[in-house]
């Protein structure tokens, strides 16, 4: 037991160092926090912004706590740290000790060296991360809604495989099209197995042709996409596909099987029957 | 027809939460009677009828359909008590603007710089987009939702059927937007990612505006300064991958994002005007609200929301010397408590 108590504690000093980052969030949070006891005279205020938070901030830490709170789900236990309202604290502090002055200039200062301050301590949100221009209002590549698009039929629900860069966004854009497996695959640590992602990503730079239909068709893949971008060792003709397009620097080849099955069931739309032929 | 879907889908997020926020805010004191308040308090109102009504109809795995249609009667009837109850607070916001007139220039000026970061901040959300893994579920149970009109039967990843995901059916954010998507006829990834990422910033800071207006009661002029500090700490908050700002301004309409940005802000909303002397009417309702929006948005909110509920109660009771009052704050919490039960169960 206590043993887990300290493991417990190391992995919540992990969660308060990663939240940190490299900035100084926890000490400014910190010194707001004192700043406020010592100056903070509305009782009530006291009470929720700093008696509340300092107790949710040793509670938060308590290894008992964090232990049945990790039991639940360890991977997002640092989610409790949202609530500790550190932004609220910190910029009410600067208010505070812009009051406590009298020149306006002085006020400026304080209020231009809190903005300096923040700007030094954190990065700016849409610089680190990953923004895009937008191309369109779904917010996904537009490849993945062209290739989507050529992919969809009117009266059915076809199994399409695709490469990984496309898996996180085609089913934010439809649901029309199964997929033997998501973006789920592209998580190491949740640990799934396909054979078929293997076939598909194994190789960073060509596709083993010859493995990746034989993998399709176990999955019962109707379409198998492909990026222009790998080579082809072997074609996908010869084993049983024919390209039904080319979109956006993918080749959407076609199960001739499926292709026949679903012709007779009148499932194909007619540009599919036009490049079966 | 794509104007009206539009048309749609703006009203259900702007004019119907400000008026569903009529009924708590109408019991509210004087000064809590604004339009902020209002719209503050309609999300919330939106959000806890939702979670009341979607869980029972998830768990016994019922049509999306039928929520949808049972949904939309509870907020259309609660929607015309809301308009009823509140037409007198017309008068209420109208001083509210009036008050505007009153303002020295250094104050109006230091709103608009406010204003001008925030809009800056509503238009980037639009006209860039942010790769976020989770969307992928997120989105797809969204979409997978609407397509297949089930919930939570359905593998986001690979949209094949699946036993009911029980650890997100607790908290059915998207399936909140299936129905934005459903009624307005916009797919949910432009519900997401085009509207609510750039409407759901406006109602972030009216959390926070509200915050300003409790804390700096006695120097209403300092109100801009604090607004400017908090848009530009939200602006530069992508300190690591974990924070509250990082989650409120990459993926504001995601569960998470929704907990980090407003549901947490709000209860300490509520808690600094429970702290207060005299406590409205309003402002409990607000917090029943709240706390039951938090576990609309994530899981999480079983454990943070007894905690934060149980000490502020143990706190605030001692502070009014009143035990009473720290158990009627407690048992604010126990709409939460009981899901959280029924989710160990279930789970």
């Amino acid at each position: 037991m206590l043993d887990e108590l300290v493991a417990v504690t190391k992995a919540v000093a992990e969660d308060v160092l990663l939240y940190n980052g490299n900035s100084f969030l926890i000490p400014l949070f910190l010194i707001a926090l004192l700043f406020l006891w010592v100056t903070e005279k509305d009782r009530k205020v006291r009470v929720v912004l700093l008696y509340l938070v300092a107790a949710l901030g040793v509670v938060f830490i308590c290894p008992v706590y964090a232990w049945i709170g990790m039991k639940i789900d360890k991977d997002v236990y640092y989610r409790v740290l949202w609530s500790l309202p550190m932004g609220v604290l910190v910029c009410y502090s600067v208010v505070r000790l812009m009051t406590r002055f009298r020149l306006f200039v002085s006020k400026m200062l304080i209020f231009v060296m809190a903005v300096l301050i923040f700007m030094i301590n954190g990065d700016l949100v849409y610089t680190k991360t990953l923004h895009f221009r937008a191309v369109n209002a779904y917010h996904i590549p537009q490849e993945v809604i062209d290739v989507a698009d050529a992919i969809k039929l009117d009266n059915y629900k076809p199994i399409a495989v695709l490469p990984a860069e496309l898996l996180p966004y085609l089913r934010q854009y439809t649901a029309d099209i199964y997929t033997p497996y998501g973006r789920n695959m592209m998580e190491p640590a949740w640990n799934f197995q396909n054979t078929l992602y293997d076939a598909m990503e194994g190789d960073k730079y060509a596709y083993d042709v010859a493995e990746v239909a034989r993998c399709a068709r176990n999955e019962k893949c109707a379409f198998v996409v492909l990026s222009s971008g790998k080579r082809m060792n072997g074609s996908m003709e010869e084993q049983g596909y024919f390209l039904f397009r080319f979109v956006q620097n993918y080749f959407i080849y076609m199960d001739y099987n499926y292709y026949w099955v679903y012709k007779e069931q009148g499932l194909l739309d007619e540009d599919v029957i036009e490049a079966g032929g | 027809m794509e104007m009206i879907r539009w048309g749609i889908l703006l009203a259900l997020v702007l004019p119907v939460p400000f008026f569903l926020g009529f009924i708590p805010v109408k019991h509210m004191n004087r000064l809590q009677k604004t339009p902020a308040m209002t719209y503050v308090c309609g999300w919330f109102v939106s959000f806890f009828l939702f979670e009341l009504t979607a869980v029972p109809f998830i768990l016994f795995e019922q049509s999306f359909t039928m929520l949808v249609i049972t949904y939309t009667c509870i907020v259309a009837i609660v929607l015309l008590l809301s308009l009823w109850q509140g037409r007198q607070l017309w008068r209420c916001y109208l001083e509210e603007i009036r008050q505007i007139k009153e303002m020295p220039l250094h104050v109006k000026l230091g709103w608009c710089v406010f204003y001008l970061i925030v809009f800056f901040q509503m238009a980037y959300a639009v006209l860039y987009w942010h790769y976020d893994g989770d969307d992928a579920y997120y989105i797809a149970t969204a979409v997978l939702t609407k397509t297949f009109d089930t919930m939570y039967l359905r593998d986001a990843y690979t949209g094949y059927i699946y036993p009911l995901d029980v650890r997100h059916a607790f908290s059915p954010t998207p399936i909140y937007q299936a129905w934005l998507s459903k009624l307005s006829g916009i797919a949910p990834a432009v519900v997401a990612h085009s509207v609510l990422a750039s409407v759901w910033l406006g109602f972030l800071y009216c959390v926070y505006g509200q915050i300003a207006s409790r804390i700096l009661w006695n120097r209403k002029n300092y109100k801009p300064v604090f607004m400017i500090l908090i848009a530009v700490w939200f602006l530069y908050g992508n300190i690591s991958l974990y924070t509250t700002e990082t989650f409120a301004m990459t993926r504001i309409w995601q569960g998470k994002g929704l907990m980090a940005g407003m549901v947490i802000p709000a209860m300490f909303l509520c808690l600094l005007y429970l702290a207060q002397e005299s406590v409205s009417q309003g402002m409990w309702m607000l917090f029943i609200c709240v706390c039951m929006s938090a576990v609309f948005a994530t899981s999480v909110s079983f454990m943070v929301v007894p905690t934060m509920t149980g000490i502020a109660a143990v706190l605030i009771g001692i502070k009014k010397k009143s035990v009473r009052y720290g158990v009627d704050l407690f048992l604010c919490c126990v709409p939460c408590l009981l899901l959280a039960i029924c989710f160990f169960i279930v789970k």
